[in-house]
Formats: structure tokens, C-alpha cells, sequence
């Protein structure tokens, strides 16, 4: 018992430590999943940092660019210059001319020649009206601008730019964001316009020699056209992004997956003053960066872990139960030496003491002879009985025991077997009781076998129920086997311990038993020789007190009438 | 008669001359002609003539002399265009890029919700390549039209400045849903890239697409349009554009029209033409040869007195010649007689300008009406039509042609139609292509 506890002791070592094992590994994983989740969403927000500051750039070096050429426009024929340049450049969509006494000149602001200009007056009525400022107030990008920090990003190009106006426009106050807006009164610049719901670009410039404004509206299709090479080309799988217009819709996307309203969007930057109101975002249509990939990978790391902390347990309770198997083991044949040195030794004991008693010669009366005959021929079968259970429990376990297999009648044999044990049972007070009915069929058995069986179970029978009046042997036809019964009246076999009497070795612990000398064998090779044969033997309580043995036999369909 | 003569003859030259077309670049390129729909005015009053500015390219005479191409295929592929549609689509495009030759360029964009190049602009040297791309071309998602034709040019681009027909061909079958989708604002895209020489020929598949952005984005880039409602008739498109494409006789066209004083430019019948005091601009990016373009130009007369003969306009025609990339220029002018003979001005009417200028006002007022009816204003289309039709057979049979009035009479059908309770897509995209080719002269296909 005190080994067994060690075992158990050592097997509980081994359980904690594993668990606790597997139970960090599982913690440090669920960290590298947070890690690398964080990375991913770090990086889109590279990705789309890097493409807002590059429109934005882009879109403030067109702006600087037209307003550039446009302020170098020779002033002779101006009107004819705006217009050549109109109709070449694909990013001039309309030119004008301005002065605060005459109004439009260019256009003519009373006969508009085509749909284009009647539309650009429409539109810009009230800046050519007198009735908007043309100076977009500094830090606000244009007209119902929802606050949004003019300088959001951080970017060290952008810097750089600001650097280069400020230069520039050294009469600026304070160094702003949007270089347009700190343009000082009368330096011209770009006015972000807002009109049914669309987004326009006028550029403008003052007459350095008069009140006379000139500049163009900025083609605002034809710039946005041009961003279409900004996005991630090919973003990494499960990610896109998009531009979006003032809307909030989406005017380009790159990626492979489509965007609906309920798409998980990972984080979203404003473009900057250079286009107010539009955004970069990222989505995310298969779930946000680090938790699809993040729930595979700790999926497959907790699969590996328990599978570890399983191949660690596993391999442990194998080599404890492997120790705890040889120990009873060790146990067992060690009571089984000793048992069947005791079963050896009592019959020889009986066997040399009459045998001296003879040979001394002092036994004179013929019938003790006799008799002490007897029972040295008794105690030898016995001898060799158990011997041949030994030798036969070997064969078995070693699956060299043969059988010569023919058919009999199992009421013929056990009726044979029956007379000869008798006197035996009569000796221990047993009244045999049999029901053998003849001619019910055939059985194909090997004769020695089926008989060492039943020998077995009345050897059995004699140990354990010695108190029992009577045994019973019966014997009965199925339609497909034959079933042989033996039943006594003794102390019977607890209900749990009916599997376990077969297995090898195997005793029941108790008082009855371990009175009784035994090998704990007789069963175990019964059990076995039948089952060779095709046979079953079990055990089961006997209603009233007692056991019942069952033997069934397949029952010989050839002959069967 | 005598001009018709005179081209017969530069034709046979062309054709006849061992070194082809290079010796008939010693003259101008292009015919410049103008023509009035009444050649005599009537004397003492105030009126209005119709000038037509005609723009004649010759016949290209072999094609391996053409100016070589450079061509984007900008290919729908949104969940819409699969099963039959695709595979004819891709077929049809397979077909196109055969007829390109090795000095060509080609590039293929395809998009539906994302925008790809799946082949960047390149000689078509490796054909095999460029067809296992197109056969590769799976559909399914959502139609970034305005990304797609920007990502098309952007590919055009590259090459812009090398002497090539710069063409973007747009198919598609779906109303752009991601990006701008507003007409208008196609139609801006569009004259930014005729700027710079690119004009995008839009293809319309099907009863699904957006009639009023492929029209007027081919319109405002001086491309063609298409509207095919059977994706069996592809082929047959592809090759008519193609067609078109690879027989380009000059580029970057610039008419302008002066008046002199007195005379007053009222409007351009049909084309988009800028009017400047007396002086009338016009623009195309390119002319295909063995193909007349013009436009009407509707001018204010003053009254004058009988015998007399009025200089009306002169036209100035520059443009580049696609064979040596070198500017050329040609001229014309015209003058009417006025005349106290109501014979004479009616014998004086010329029956296939005012033909021309029937079909093109028709054209005008169908795409009127039709305006008016997607704004939901189906009174006023019909009262378009009706009016305009009136107008026109009145007009017509002033000038003694019966045959056409009852040309302009077409339109008091239109009216019935407009007048019922609906007009299918189709019907739609018919009307609007009809009038489109009818205004832009494109050819039959």
C-alpha cells in the first residue's frame, strides 16, 4: 500500500508541474498574439499615415505649382494667356479675371459662351459678388469645416515644405499650417469652395500693378484622377485601403476584399488642409489585424501545448502504472510461489507419512493397508492434478497448448468424470445431484481439456464450499449450444469479484481464501481451455444462496436431428 | 462636284504613288470645306444661315504606314459581367489585340471594386503573355469606373508624349458605384484627358449601365461610343473601334471659325464648340481616315441688298498629321450671294447640309428630351420634341424640301413614346447612342 501511495505521490509530481507549464506557455502566447496584433495595426497606420501625407503633399505641390506659373503669366493679353492655358492644361477647368470696380471680366459675367462658364458664375457668384471673403481664415480649411486639426500628422516632409513658404512669405506672422491661409491680405493663394455638396479649387493672384484679381478653378477630376497611384498597390491580405471623399464615400480602395457600411475600419486620418474633409482609412473586412490570424495562431500554439503537456502526462502515468503493474505482479507470483510450494507440499507430506508407515512394516492388518494405500494413490492424483494445472497454465499462457478436437457427447464424458470424483465429494460430506440428460447432441471438444475443466470447478467446489449439502450438475440443450451448470450451496462469490476470479493469480481477499492454500489458478486455465475450444465459462450468483458456474459449448450442427 | 473631282483625283494619287501616303503629306492632310444650307440669301432682311465646316481625311491608304497606337483596355469585371458576358468580352478583347501590330502599344487595366493593371503599357511583342492575362480575367465585386478610366489613362500616360493615337477603351456594363459616378464629373475627367491628346471610347454592355456618363465621357474626350445590348455583337464593336483606332489621319484638330463684322455666331448645332465675339473654336482630338467630321455653325445675317455677295467666314484648320507628327494647316472660306429672287434662293438651298443640319438638330433635341425626362420633367420632353419638330419641318420646307420635313416628322413619333408611361433602359441607351453617333459623325456599327 505505502508503494502504491509513492506512486500515486509521484504521479501528482508530475500532473502540477506540467499543468503549470502548459498554463504559462498558454499566457506567453496569448501575449505574442497581443504583440503581434498591435504590430499589424501599428503598421496599416504606417501605411496610411505615409498615404495622407503623400496626397496631401502632392495636392500642396499642384496647388504651388499653378499658382507659380499663374503668377508668372506675362500681363500683356492676359485674358488670351488664361485662356491658352486653359485649353492646354488638363488641370486649369476654368479661368477668370476680376476687378472690384468692374466685376468678371473674364468670363464675361453677362453672356456667359457655354454651359461651363454659366456654371462657374453660378457657382461663384458670391465670392465675385463681394458677399465671401477671398481669404480662407488661417488654422479653418474652408466652410463648415468640423474642426479637424489642421496639422494632425506629424511629418517631417511636411516640415520641410513649411520651411521653404515661410521663407517665401516672410512677411507671415506666425508660422502656420496651411500656407494658404497664411498668405498676408493681397498675396493671392487657393480658396477651398464648397457648392452642392461638391469640393473646388480657386487659385488667384492680385494684379501687382492693380486692384485686378485674376486666376483659375483648379480641375478637380482631373487631380483626383492622378491619386489613383497613391494606395498600397497590393495591400497584404485582409486589409484595405481607401481614400475617402468629403462624403465619407469611398472614391478609391485597393484591396482585394469589398467595403460595406458595417466593415470593421481599423483607423481612419484626415488628408490634411490640403483637402479638407477627406480621409485615408484602412478596413478590415476579415476582422481586425492580429484576430483571425491572431485566434489560428493560438489555436494551432494551444494545440501544440496540450499536446505536449498531453504527451508528457501520458508518458509519465505509462511508466507509473508500468512500475505499479510489475509490483502487483511481483506480488502476486511471489503468493503464488509460496501457495502452490504449500498445495505441493501437503498431499506429499500425507504420501511420505503413509508411505513410512508401510514401510516400516509395522501396519499389519490387511484393511489399514489397504487403505493407506488408498490414500497414497489419492494424494498423488491430487499431486498430479495440480501439477498438470501448472504445467498446463504455462502452455496456455506460452499458446502452445494443443487440443485434439472430435465430437462426444458431453453427457457420456461428464457422467465418466462424475462416478470417478464420487467418492471424493462424499468424503467431504457433498451429496452429487446430476442432470444429465443422454443423446441431446454433440459437442466437438478436446475429452482431456473439457474434463481438467470441470474438474477445476468441483476442485473449486471442494475448497470453497465445504459447508454446501449438495452439488448440482446439470447439463442443457440450446438451439445453438449445450449448457453444462455447476451449482452449490456455499458461501458464493461476491458480486463485484465475478469478472475477477478468472483473471490469473487472482484470490478473493478475504477469510474464506486465505485459509484455504490455492494457486488461484484453477479458474483462470478453465476459463482459457474453453474459450480455445469455443466455449465461454462464467460466473454468477445463485438465487437462495451458493454459486452457479456456467459452461456453454457450440453445439455441433452436423449431427444435430 | 469640282472638290469631289479634285479628291477622286488626290485619292488615285495616293494610291497610285509608289511611296503612298509620305508624298501626299506635300499638301495639307486634312480638306477643310465649308458650305451654307442656302447658298443664296434672300435681300432686305435679317437671317440666320447654317454654316458646315466639313473635315476631310483621305482613306489611309495601306495599313502598314499607320501611326502606330497606344491603347489601355480598361475592363469591367464586377459580379454583373459574369457568365456569357465576360467570356465575350474576353474573346472580343483577345480579337482587338491580335489586330495590333509590334509597334503598338497595349495595356489592360481591369477593375471591379479595386482597380488592377494586369498588363502595364508595352509593345504587344509577347502576345501570348498579354492573352493568358486576358483569358485569367475572373468576375465578381462592385465597379470603380472613375479609378479604373484614371488607371487606364495613367497607363496611356506613360507614352503621352511619343507620337501614338492615344486611346483609353472603357467596357463596361454597370453603374460605377465606388468613386465619382456623376456624369458631369466623368465628363470633366474626360476633357482633362482630351488635353492631353487621350480620348476614351466607352463601351455601354447590356441594360444596366449609366447611358448619360458613357455618352458624355466620350463626348468630353472626343472618343466613340458603343451601346451593345448583346455581348454576341462585341466582336464586331471591337473590331469597328479598332478599326477606327488604327486609321487615324491626324490629331489634336483646331478649327477655328471667323466671322467678319456684322455677322454674328449664334450657336454650334450638335458639337461643343466655343463662341468668342465672332470667332468660333472647335476641338477634336483626332481624325479618322476615309471620314468626314463637321459641325454646323448657325450665324446671324444681316439684311443686305440684292446682287451683293457676303463674305460669311473663314475657317483656319490646324492639326498634327499622324504619319510625320508634324503641325499642318488648311483654310477655307465662303460667301453667299444675295439675291431679290425667291427662285434663286430656293434653287440656291443645299439639300445635304440642311439634311445634316435636320439629323443634328433631331440628335440635339432627342438628348433635350431625354434630359428632361430622367429629371422627371415628362411634359416638357414631349413639348421639346413636338416644338422642335415643328420648327424643323417648317424651316425645311421654306427651303422646298418636303423629304426632309417629313424626316423632322420622325420626332412627333419620339413624342408618343415620351408621352407613355415608361421608356425601357434600353430604349434609353439606344436614343442616346443613336444621337451621340449622329453628333459626333461616328460611323455605323
Amino acid at each position: 500500500m505505502r508503494r502504491t501511495g509513492v506512486i500515486i505521490a509521484a504521479w501528482v509530481l508530475l500532473l502540477v508541474p506540467t499543468l503549470l507549464i502548459g498554463g504559462m506557455a498558454l499566457r506567453l502566447l496569448q501575449h505574442e498574439r497581443e504583440r503581434l496584433a498591435g504590430t499589424a495595426v501599428a503598421a496599416v497606420g504606417e501605411r496610411v499615415r505615409a498615404v495622407a501625407e503623400s496626397i496631401d503633399l502632392a495636392v500642396a505641390e499642384v496647388k504651388d505649382g499653378l499658382l507659380v506659373t499663374l503668377q508668372s503669366l506675362p500681363r500683356q493679353h492676359l485674358a488670351d494667356q488664361l485662356e491658352a492655358w486653359r485649353l492646354e492644361n488638363p488641370l486649369v477647368r476654368n479661368v477668370f479675371i476680376w476687378s472690384p470696380e468692374q466685376g468678371l471680366t473674364l468670363p464675361d459675367s453677362r453672356q456667359p459662351l457655354n454651359d461651363e462658364e454659366a456654371e462657374f458664375l453660378r457657382r461663384y457668384d458670391s465670392l465675385f459678388g463681394g458677399r465671401r471673403s477671398w481669404q480662407v481664415p488661417s488654422g479653418d480649411p474652408g466652410p463648415g469645416s468640423a474642426g479637424e486639426p489642421a496639422a494632425v500628422l506629424f511629418s517631417a516632409r511636411r516640415q520641410l515644405r513649411e520651411l521653404t513658404q515661410s521663407k517665401l512669405q516672410s512677411q507671415s506672422v506666425a508660422p502656420v499650417a496651411d500656407a494658404e491661409g497664411a498668405a498676408p491680405p493681397g498675396s493671392g493663394g487657393w480658396i477651398p469652395w464648397f457648392w452642392e455638396n461638391r469640393f473646388y479649387l480657386l487659385g488667384w493672384t492680385p494684379s501687382p500693378d492693380s486692384a485686378q484679381r485674376y486666376g483659375i478653378e483648379m480641375e478637380t477630376m482631373a487631380l483626383f484622377s492622378r491619386l489613383t497611384g497613391v494606395l498600397p498597390a497590393e495591400p497584404p491580405a485582409g486589409e484595405v485601403y481607401a481614400l475617402l471623399d468629403g462624403n465619407g464615400d469611398i472614391f478609391l480602395q485597393s484591396g482585394t476584399d469589398m467595403v460595406a457600411a458595417h466593415t470593421p475600419r481599423i483607423l481612419s486620418l484626415p488628408v490634411g488642409p490640403a483637402l479638407p474633409h477627406w480621409q485615408v482609412a484602412a478596413y478590415a473586412p476579415r476582422g481586425l489585424p492580429g484576430q483571425s490570424e491572431g485566434k489560428s495562431f493560438l489555436l494551432l500554439a494551444s494545440l501544440v501545448v496540450a499536446a505536449f503537456v498531453a504527451a508528457i502526462l501520458f508518458g509519465g502515468s505509462l511508466l507509473l502504472w508500468q512500475a505499479w503493474r510489475n509490483l502487483t505482479d511481483a506480488r502476486r507470483k511471489t503468493s503464488f510461489v509460496a501457495n502452490v510450494s504449500h498445495e505441493l507440499k501437503t498431499p506429499l507430506t500425507t504420501i511420505r507419512m503413509y508411505a513410512e508407515l508401510l514401510a516400516e512394516g509395522r501396519i499389519l492388518e490387511e484393511a489399514k493397508r489397504g487403505r493407506y494405500l488408498n490414500v497414497i494413490v489419492e494424494e498423488s492424483q491430487r499431486l498430479s492434478r495440480l501439477v498438470n494445472n501448472v504445467l498446463d497454465f504455462g502452455r496456455l499462457e506460452q499458446g502452445q497448448k494443443t487440443y485434439a478436437l472430435a465430437e462426444f457427447d458431453p453427457a457420456e464424458i461428464l457422467t465418466g468424470l462424475l462416478t470417478s470424483q464420487t467418492m471424493r465429494l462424499e468424503q467431504a460430506g457433498m451429496t452429487l445431484l446430476r442432470r444429465l440428460p443422454a443423446g441431446g447432441g454433440l459437442v466437438r471438444i478436446d475429452r482431456d481439456a473439457f474434463e481438467q475443466a470441470v474438474l477445476n470447478l468441483i476442485d473449486n467446489a471442494l475448497k470453497y464450499a465445504e459447508n454446501s449439502p449438495t452439488l448440482e450438475v446439470e447439463l442443457a440443450w440450446e438451439e445453438q449450444r449445450c449448457r453444462v451448470l455447476v451449482l452449490d450451496r456455499g458461501p458464493g462469490v461476491p458480486v463485484g469479484q465475478c469478472q475477477r476470479i478468472f483473471e490469473k493469480f487472482h484470490r478473493i481477499d478475504d477469510s474464506l481464501t486465505s485459509r484455504k492454500p490455492g494457486s488461484g489458478l484453477g479458474l483462470t486455465i478453465a476459463r482459457q481451455l474453453l474459450r480455445d475450444m469455443g466455449g465461454e465459462l462464467s460466473c454468477r450468483e445463485r438465487s437462495g444462496g451458493g454459486c452457479c458456474f456456467e459452461i456453454l459449448l457450440p453445439r455441433e450442427r452436423k449431427t444435430t436431428r | 462636284m469640282l472638290k469631289r473631282y479634285f479628291f477622286t483625283i488626290f485619292l488615285m494619287a495616293v494610291v497610285l504613288s509608289p511611296a503612298g501616303f509620305a508624298s501626299a503629306a506635300a499638301g495639307p492632310l486634312i480638306g477643310c470645306g465649308l458650305a451654307l444650307n442656302q447658298e443664296v440669301l434672300s435681300a432686305g432682311a435679317s437671317q440666320s444661315v447654317v454654316i458646315k465646316l466639313s473635315l476631310d481625311a483621305p482613306m489611309m491608304p495601306v495599313a502598314a504606314v499607320r501611326p502606330p497606337v497606344n491603347l489601355a483596355l480598361v475592363f469591367d469585371r464586377s459580379g454583373s459581367m459574369a457568365g456569357r458576358k465576360i467570356e465575350k468580352a474576353r474573346q472580343a478583347a483577345i480579337e482587338a489585340l491580335r489586330r495590333l501590330g509590334s509597334e503598338d502599344l497595349f495595356s489592360l487595366v481591369v477593375y471591379d471594386h479595386q482597380v488592377r493593371t494586369l498588363v502595364s503599357a508595352a509593345s504587344v511583342a509577347d502576345r501570348e503573355w498579354i492573352e493568358g492575362r486576358i483569358r485569367g480575367i475572373q468576375p465578381g465585386g462592385n465597379t470603380a469606373l472613375f479609378g479604373a478610366v484614371s488607371q487606364g489613362a495613367a497607363e496611356v500616360r506613360r507614352h503621352v508624349d511619343r507620337p501614338y493615337v492615344h486611346r483609353v477603351i472603357l467596357l463596361s456594363d454597370g453603374l460605377a458605384n465606388v468613386g465619382p459616378s456623376e456624369p458631369g464629373d466623368l465628363a470633366r475627367l474626360g476633357s482633362a484627358l482630351l488635353k492631353e491628346g487621350i480620348s476614351v471610347t466607352t463601351i455601354g454592355m447590356g441594360t444596366d449601365f449609366n447611358e448619360d456618363l458613357m455618352t458624355r465621357l466620350a463626348a468630353s474626350s472626343d472618343g466613340n461610343h458603343y451601346f451593345v445590348e448583346d455581348s454576341g455583337d462585341l466582336a464586331r464593336i471591337f473590331a469597328a473601334e479598332l478599326g477606327d483606332v488604327l486609321s487615324v489621319a491626324a490629331r489634336r484638330v483646331v478649327v477655328e471659325v471667323e466671322c467678319p463684322s456684322g455677322i454674328k455666331p449664334l450657336r454650334v448645332i450638335g458639337r461643343e464648340g466655343r463662341i468668342r465675339g465672332n470667332r468660333i473654336e472647335i476641338q477634336m482630338n483626332q481624325l479618322y481616315g476615309g471620314q468626314e467630321k463637321f459641325a454646323l455653325i448657325e450665324v446671324a445675317v444681316p439684311a443686305a441688298r440684292a446682287g451683293q455677295t457676303l463674305e460669311l467666314a473663314t475657317a483656319r484648320c490646324s492639326y498634327e498629321n499622324a504619319l510625320t507628327a508634324r503641325v499642318e494647316n488648311s483654310s477655307a472660306r465662303i460667301a453667299a450671294k444675295i439675291s431679290g429672287s425667291r427662285e434663286e434662293v430656293r434653287r440656291g438651298a443645299n439639300k445635304k447640309v440642311q439634311a445634316a443640319v435636320i439629323e443634328n438638330e433631331m440628335a440635339v433635341a432627342r438628348d433635350k428630351a431625354l434630359d428632361l425626362y430622367n429629371a422627371g420633367q415628362q411634359e416638357e420632353a414631349v413639348q421639346t420634341l413636338r416644338e422642335t419638330s415643328v420648327e424643323l419641318k417648317a424651316k425645311s420646307s421654306r427651303l422646298g424640301f418636303d423629304d426632309l420635313a417629313d424626316e423632322a416628322a420622325a420626332l412627333e413619333t419620339d413624342a408618343t413614346e415620351f408621352a407613355e408611361e415608361q421608356i425601357s433602359s434600353s430604349r434609353k441607351k439606344e436614343l442616346r447612342s443613336e444621337s451621340y453617333r449622329v453628333r459626333s459623325q461616328q460611323k455605323a456599327y
